[in-house]
């Protein structure tokens, strides 16, 4: 029996694979996506600085995540 | 439309090797100097060798077997699935097709083929001045502008034969000069065209009345290496014993 | 402004600003092989790939064993420290920086590789711009970029509260293009704890992500060769066994750069034994289950004995390859020993004669010259005296039996030397290692099913670019060092507080079910166990 290459899915499936230059679009689509959600992310800890917090820390701790910090305006500092 | 295909009849074959020079002088293959060949670095698309352990009986009665092997041009290539930018693809007449201005050089496609039919080029191509003057000018660029068949491949590429593909544009063009429709017997490799011994059939496997056709139903015929599934298009007639 | 400690700040910081003369040295040395290796280089773009061994059919050579040790190394990083962050192992904490950085690094060097081996290197943005992804070459790049982003991501992120560090407790010395680079790089970290549980947040995810895209990439590396229908390469256990051949020689290049780490930049205090212990069971599993696979690879294909097949593992079991293969066998072997025997070693082993030095140096005398014996060619009449009328298969016992005796020997010294140990199984690994994809890429391609068989030696060419990447990264681990601290500086001192809790914790006996006193027995039934 053979391959049932004429439905379209499987049709549409070999084009994907089967194109010069659909590869680079799927590499460059990756490195775009990535790129961008690490931004957001490096962009959401930077943001983090703006919370209205006095303490700082040079290193946390497991406690650090159950701790109610004072807060206060950040003007206060 | 049309299926190349090539029947090799090896009772015919008397390893003259006459196809592997006209394949030379037809394809503008590199000459590879002497300690470049020792180094197994020759270019033979169409190669005529030994078959391993082919010698038979005791000395002075030996016999030694010979193959000689143009690419198969698979029905299921393993060098086009290989390759990352499409530099090797099988068109819709079924010849595996090799573009030289395409070709990034991985010799991932050399690597897949297990008839080691494909040549990569280590140097830049050198011929002496006489060959030089004399080389096939023919360039098939397929409509894209890229260098196929016996355009002079530049180093760093990997090249393979072609069925002379550049004879197939070439008895188009004449057909449609000659305003007439193109006949499949009108195109012939080079190496078909030389063959001493009247061992080599090219044509349409299509048409089921094409010598190739017939031939390939003989009950000599194989394929090499049928056990890895590439189905090859160049078909052999096996040795009477 | 953040503040550290002041010996922390001793051993961790302030070298960053101190450069001696040995480190000048070093870079130097560096600088020269790479400039002969992008000499050689430039010389086989001129001049074409003809410059290197390969040939017809061997169309592969050690640029691609290369490529897929350095990816291989790069393993060791990041799928390391994940998996370590992920079950929370309190012992990993100051070694993740170097784990993490190696795999930047060696990623780089392996991709570079490719470079080497294209034949036209001026059209390597074909691969994308007529990137067909029917290939396993575009599988691998799709992979490796996602790999190579979220390793340096992963890097980047620990580094956050670090350099914040260092902005704030600069040197009054330190020069201008510091304080600018760490300013920039901390990216305006305050260490609140806002910023704390995003970071740490993102820390965790990043660590869960990573993990199948490392197993992704040597899988995917694995495949290339095994989509092929190669003798040898055909093979459905390629995927899994490249993957923790990649974890094994990881863990290898770990323990020499953290050990190298430790001794140079004097980080005595924090990397620890208890770091060599552990991360040694780790190295022992995947000893095992390496040994697993390559049996299971190799048996195989002994009991299928393939027409194509079989002649290629014969090659390697007896033929051509067999010096590479048993080398790789041999390596394997003693860096088990190294890493086991010590450990079931009993401490009773001082009652033995067998353990001292004397005893060990002959041992080693027998075997060496056994060996040397074992080299004359039996027809050589001068040297035949020297033999003693022993035949070489009893050179070869004799041989056997010193080299174990010898092993047996420096047992103890194993055992006390547990850093020692560690590292010289290590360097036995990535030999091994290098050695295990030599043979899996060199027999499959000097014997394919058709072509005459040939024969592969790499040339200078070769040799120079391997040299070069290998200078390559160690360069780029030497200067990344004198700008990031080795050790992750928050990461520590969060692990000092963890471990000091710990410590106050008391641990109770267990209850006695039987006591020793039947008065006692009552009240304890009247009781109930509090867990």
């Amino acid at each position: 029996m053979n391959f049932p290459m004429d439905e379209p899915l499987f049709q549409f499936l070999y084009w994907i694979i089967n194109t010069p230059g659909v590869g680079g679009i799927v590499v460059a689509v990756e490195t775009i996506l990535i790129v961008i959600a690490v931004s957001l992310s490096l962009r959401w800890i930077k943001r983090g600085a703006d919370a209205p917090e006095r303490e700082q820390f040079a290193y946390p701790t497991p406690a650090l995540h159950h701790y109610e910090p004072k807060r206060r305006g950040f003007g206060g500092l | 439309m049309p299926k190349w295909s090539m029947v090799i009849d090896l009772e015919k074959c008397v390893a003259c090797q006459g196809c592997s020079i006209a394949c030379r002088m037809e394809n503008n293959t590199p000459v590879a100097t002497p300690e470049e060949a020792w180094d197994g670095r020759e270019i033979r698309w169409n190669d005529v060798f030994p078959m391993p352990r082919a010698e038979v009986g005791d000395y002075p009665n030996t016999k030694t077997h010979y193959m000689t092997r143009p690419c198969m041009h698979c029905e299921n290539p393993p060098c086009i699935k290989v390759c990352p930018v499409q530099a090797t693809f099988i068109d819709e007449e079924g010849l595996v097709r090799q573009n030289y201005d395409r070709c990034i050089g991985c010799r991932y496609c050399t690597v897949a083929c297990p008839y080691a039919v494909r040549y990569f080029n280590w140097y830049a191509p050198e011929w002496n001045p006489t060959i030089e003057q004399h080389l096939n000018p023919q360039e098939v660029s397929s409509g894209s502008g890229d260098r196929e068949g016996p355009a002079v491949r530049p180093k760093g590429v990997v090249e393979k034969c072609t069925y002379c593909i550049q004879r197939l544009d070439n008895a188009r063009q004449r057909a449609e000069a000659e305003d007439r429709d193109f006949r499949p017997d009108e195109y012939v490799p080079a190496c078909v065209e030389t063959c001493t011994g009247k061992a080599r059939f090219f044509g349409d496997m299509d048409n089921p009345d094409s010598t190739v056709s017939k031939l390939a139903k003989s009950e000599r015929a194989f394929a090499l290496l049928e056990e890895v599934g590439t189905h090859p298009k160049t078909i052999y007639l096996q040795e009477g014993e | 402004m953040l503040t550290i400690g002041k010996r922390d700040k001793e051993t961790l910081l302030d070298p960053l600003f101190r450069a001696g003369r040995g480190f000048y040295a070093l870079i130097g040395v560096l600088i020269v092989i790479m400039g002969w290796g992008l000499f050689m280089y430039i010389r086989q773009i001129v001049l074409g790939l003809g410059v290197t061994g390969m040939d017809r059919p061997a169309y592969w050579g050690i640029y691609m064993v290369n490529f897929i040790f350095f990816i291989g190394i790069s393993h060791a990083g990041t799928l390391i420290s994940a998996i370590l962050r992920v079950t929370q192992a309190e012992w990993r904490r100051p070694i993740t920086r170097i784990a993490e950085a190696i795999t930047a690094f060696a990623l780089v060097v392996g991709t570079l590789q490719i470079f080497f081996d294209l034949g036209r290197p001026d059209r390597v943005l074909y691969l994308f711009w007529y990137g067909r992804l029917q290939s396993p070459l575009l599988w691998d790049a799709v992979s490796v970029t996602a790999y190579f982003l979220g390793s340096l991501t992963y890097l980047y992120l620990p580094i956050i509260p670090d350099v914040a560090l260092l902005r704030d407790n600069l040197p009054a010395d330190a020069p201008a293009w510091r304080e600018r680079l760490y300013a920039i790089m901390a990216l305006g970290w305050r260490g609140n704890r806002t910023q704390w549980i995003r970071l740490e947040k993102t820390i965790a995810v990043m660590a869960v992500l990573i993990i199948p895209v490392a197993i992704s990439v040597h899988t995917v590396i694995s495949w290339i060769l095994a989509t092929t229908v190669q003798p040898g390469w055909h093979s459905t256990v390629f995927g899994p066994y490249f993957v923790v051949g990649a974890i094994f020689s990881g863990i290898g290049a770990l323990f020499i750069a953290m050990t190298l780490a430790r001794r140079v930049m004097h980080l005595e205090a924090y990397i620890t034994d208890r770091q060599y212990r552990n991360l040694g069971y780790i190295f022992i599993t995947m000893s095992a289950i390496w040994f697993y696979f390559t049996y299971a690879e190799y048996m195989t294909l002994a009991a299928g004995q393939g027409a194509a097949e079989f002649p290629i593992l014969a090659s390697k079991l007896w033929g051509a390859f067999s010096p590479g293969f048993w080398a790789m066998v041999l390596a394997m072997v003693v860096a088990f020993v190294v890493l086991v025997f010590p450990l079931i070693l009993p401490n009773s082993w001082r009652k033995y004669r067998i353990f001292n030095p004397r005893f060990t140096l002959a041992s080693a005398v027998a075997f060496g010259l056994a060996m040397l014996l074992l080299q004359v060619p039996e027809t050589e009449d001068a040297l035949a005296g020297l033999s003693l009328g022993l035949s070489p298969i009893a050179l070869k016992i004799i041989a056997l039996v010193a080299g174990v005796l010898f092993i047996v020997s420096i047992l103890p010294w194993l055992k006390r030397h547990l850093i020692d140990a560690m590292v010289i199984a290590s360097g036995l690994v990535l030999i091994g290692m290098w050695l295990e994809r030599w043979n899996i890429i060199v027999p499959t391609m000097v014997s394919p099913r058709l072509a005459p068989s040939s024969w592969y030696t790499p040339t200078l060419t070769e040799w120079s670019l391997f040299a070069a990447s290998i200078a390559l990264f160690i360069f780029m681990f030497a200067l990344f060092f004198k700008v990031v601290p080795a050790v992750s500086v928050w990461e520590v001192r969060e692990g000092r507080v963890i471990d000091h809790v710990h410590s106050q914790e008391i641990m109770p006996m267990p209850e006695p079910s039987l006591p020793a006193r039947g008065a006692m027995r009552r009240s304890l039934e009247e009781t109930e166990p509090t867990y």
